[in-house]
């Protein structure tokens, strides 16, 4: 009898427990104590249209949290501008403005989560607009989440050509830059200076590496420059000394490498050990930050060239804050310590597109939301801004180089702009004299 | 481990004391089943969402149970076989154009090759060897998966078939496969195969020394769990809808199994289901506290093996002495095999 009524009761207590949980999240709207750009706020449900909520799906820890450097700073910024300059954006369906309030979410770098907590901020969170940001681990799956539970999405900071490999998209946009573009930036400045025009790829298997060895071999073909490719290798790898010897054999007085900066640092270093030093070394993805350039050893940073994604050379203004890419970039720098974050500006431009295409949809209706941002044509931090029919907006790059600053230890200077010439390449490249094979 | 129990030998559904529940239970699972399956009509998005969750992770979590929870064998290695299954799902649907339908016997397929291949080294390991062997053999697919040119290296693919899949729809693929590891776990526990798993767990020497084929009956319990994983690999990335190779053939994967095991209890059928519940809805929870989420997970899992080391359902067995799904043997009267002091005091 009592083994009965226990096994019965374990039954009932089993799918209670499954039942009560799934409707126990099935809640809606609210949490507790998400992290906002107001910190310490307590969240309210977006039903009450009280306010606009944002979710952005960040990776705010892993190796990708190294594009995060700006936040809260950015969000703070910008906040402060809409809701307490302007008093917030004008709502039919509230009858007034209403202010925006960010939820974070942290993707650990991690695709999977990324479509967790992206889910969860669509469907317990309700958020208006979703976020995702940097590389294809955070913008393909959040674009997914979008086309999914059709929410409007805006994804930045991945390659052009990465992210539409997951459309075509109806729901999500892209503010993203162009793989031909970013490299055709490097070969200008490769023109630029006295080299063998021999060019080692140091490319990894991810998708930045297998496009770049793409549209490098593209663009190379039929030029005077000789390609020499060693064959990829794997994120995370700590002995170069194979791939470095290859280049070394093959004399190749360039080297073009898209490497985090775990692999960066371990690489370089492992050229000067073994006496390899190129005339120009180029690494994208990797060098975009002054600390990272200063961390390398003695001078090992000094002329390392890359393609920049945003600089405060830009002759652009934010039309939200009402400051010139020069002005932001300073603020940061009073405010802060240490050189600018070129990744300010896709923020501060998010925030500028977000908040034109608000002001002018007048809605939080998803569908009018959608087309606002489509519609978009502003100029921001980046100059004029539309999504084509792939619904992306192209953003520019240009080709900089590192170099002993007065300010700081490194400064970024602009030395190839070709591909957007309203973008003044005011310093002259040059190839270090420690930079020597 | 104190969830273990020594089964005695298989019957032949003799009647016992539980005579009015056995007749009843199969109502109370179908009834059961019926309110989950109906749950996409009241619940909201954000709980289909979770359910889908934790039903795959049951799934992942009964197989892993049935490894190392019945069978001995600790797995590092069970990420492979997600990765496959993911993959699977991406080259059929993205590559090649053809029905997800398809991708569930292609994985099941591959997922049965694969282990089979690998199969004939690391059962020649034991114990601590055989772990470590399950691990380096995922960990060289992951490598090998980064640098095969037929699946753009680590470029990944974005499953777009998928973005169409209404929610319900999933869930209910997640309900079938989720309930349908617990089932299968059950059935094989019942079998003569789980009896001799279990005789395997508990001493290799006596079961082989009483007529257990120790190699083939650890083998089959292996390729079962690692068809049924690429399987379960496919209604997951139904779910994500973006596949690469680093999160697909991540540790990750085998660490939530572990996990979800540990919690809910090792060598029972309802550790699983309890520790996949607790499992997803303690993740969503610290989502919460973005930046510090994987610390509030390492604390709660130390404070939950602190409280009960043998899992929850070990606790509550230890208490209560009573599970739902019980896979204990009795022998049929007069038939028993002759009963030793220590047999005796197990059964």
């Amino acid at each position: 009898m009592a083994w009965n009524r226990k096994k019965k009761l374990l039954a009932v207590a089993l799918c209670a427990l499954i039942a009560f949980a799934l409707s126990a999240c099935g809640g809606g709207g609210g949490g507790e104590g998400e992290s906002s750009g107001e910190a310490g706020e307590p969240p309210a449900a977006s039903s009450d249209k009280d306010e606009i909520l944002i979710g952005f799906a960040a990776p705010m820890t892993g190796p990708l949290s190294i594009f995060m450097g700006p936040t809260p700073w950015v969000e703070e910024l910008c906040l402060d501008a809409i809701n307490n300059v302007n008093g917030g954006i004008y709502i039919d369906e509230a009858g007034g403005k209403l202010p925006i309030r960010v939820v974070y979410a942290d993707t650990e770098s991690d695709s999977n989560k990324a479509m967790e907590v992206a889910t969860k901020l669509v469907t317990e969170n309700k958020v208006d607009i979703l976020v995702g940001a940097w590389t294809p681990v955070g913008t393909n799956p959040i674009s997914a989440v979008g086309e999914r539970y059709e929410v409007p999405v805006f994804t930045f900071g991945a390659p052009e050509e990465s992210w539409l490999e997951g459309g075509p998209y109806n729901w999500a946009t892209g503010m993203q830059f162009n793989y031909d573009m970013l490299c055709t930036d490097v070969i200008n400045m490769w023109d630029k200076l006295d080299t063998n025009k021999k060019v080692g790829f140091v490319l990894d298997t991810d998708v930045d590496g297998t496009t770049g060895r793409e549209v490098y071999t593209r663009l190379l073909a039929g030029t005077d420059y000789e390609i020499f490719d060693p064959g990829a290798y794997t994120i995370g790898t700590t002995d170069f000394t194979g791939l470095i010897s290859k280049l070394k054999d093959a004399d190749c007085d360039i080297i073009t490498a898209d490497m985090i900066t775990p692999d960066f640092t371990v690489f370089w270093k492992q050229c000067h050990q073994y006496g390899y030093v190129p005339k120009v070394c180029t690494i994208n993805k990797g060098m975009h930050y002054e600390a990272d350039v200063e961390n390398l050893d003695s001078d090992g940073g000094n002329g390392i060239t890359f393609s920049s994604l945003w600089d405060k050379n830009f002759p652009f203004s934010s039309p939200l804050l009402g400051l010139s890419c020069n002005e932001i970039a300073d603020k940061w720098e009073s405010e802060n310590e240490g050189f600018y974050p070129y990744s300010i500006g896709y923020d501060v431009a998010m925030y500028d597109i977000l908040y034109d295409a608000l002001s002018r949809a007048q809605t939080l209706d998803k569908a009018a939301v959608r087309q606002a941002i489509l519609d978009t044509d502003i100029d921001t931090v980046f100059g004029n801004l539309t999504f084509n029919d792939n619904q992306c907006a192209r953003v520019p790059a240009i080709g900089t180089q590192w170099l002993p600053g007065e300010k700081f230890a490194f400064e970024k200077k602009v030395v190839a702009s070709e591909t957007f010439p309203a973008i003044p390449a005011n310093d002259p490249i040059i190839i270090p004299a420690t930079t020597q094979k | 481990m104190g969830a273990r129990t020594s089964g005695i030998r298989q019957i032949g559904g003799a009647p016992g004391p539980r005579g009015g529940w056995a007749a009843r239970k199969p109502l109370v699972l179908a009834a059961a089943v019926v309110v989950l399956a109906l749950l996409p009509l009241y619940a909201s998005d954000y709980g289909i969402s979770v359910g889908i969750l934790i039903f795959l992770y049951m799934s992942l979590g009964q197989m892993w149970n049935l490894l190392a929870g019945y069978s001995g064998l600790v797995s590092l290695g069970q990420q492979a076989f997600v990765g496959i299954g993911g993959y699977t799902l991406a080259m059929v649907t993205q590559a090649y154009h053809m029905s997800i339908a398809l991708s569930f016997f292609i994985a099941a397929g591959v997922s049965l090759a694969f282990a089979l291949v690998i199969s004939f080294p690391i059962f020649k390991m034991s114990g601590v060897y055989f772990t470590v062997g399950t691990w380096i053999v995922s960990e060289a697919l992951l490598v090998f998966f980064r640098n095969w040119a037929f699946v753009k290296y680590d470029a990944g693919y974005n499953i777009t078939v998928a973005y169409r899949i209404s929610m319900p729809a999933l869930y209910l693929g997640a309900l079938a496969v989720g309930l349908g590891a617990t089932a299968l776990v059950y059935f094989i526990l019942r079998s003569r195969m789980g009896l001799a798993l279990m005789a395997i767990r508990d001493d290799e020497s006596a079961a082989e020394a009483r007529g257990v084929r120790l190699y083939r009956t650890k083998l089959a319990c292996f390729l079962i769990s690692s068809v049924y994983t690429g399987i379960t690999g496919v209604v997951l990335y139904l779910n994500i809808t973006y596949v690469k190779p680093g999160a697909a053939f991540g540790i990750d994967w085998t660490v939530c199994m572990v996990f979800i095991v540990v919690i809910g209890g090792l060598g029972t059928i309802e550790g699983p289901v309890i520790g996949a519940v607790i499992y997803v809805i303690l993740r969503q929870y610290t989502y919460n506290f973005p930046g510090i989420s994987m610390i509030m997970l390492g604390v709660a899992a130390v404070a939950i093996i602190m409280l009960a080391p043998e899992g929850i359902m070990g606790a509550v067995h230890g208490r209560f002495g009573f599970r739902l799904f019980s896979t204990e043997r009795r022998p049929p009267p007069g038939t028993g095999p002759r009963q030793y002091p220590e047999d005796a005091a197990d059964v």
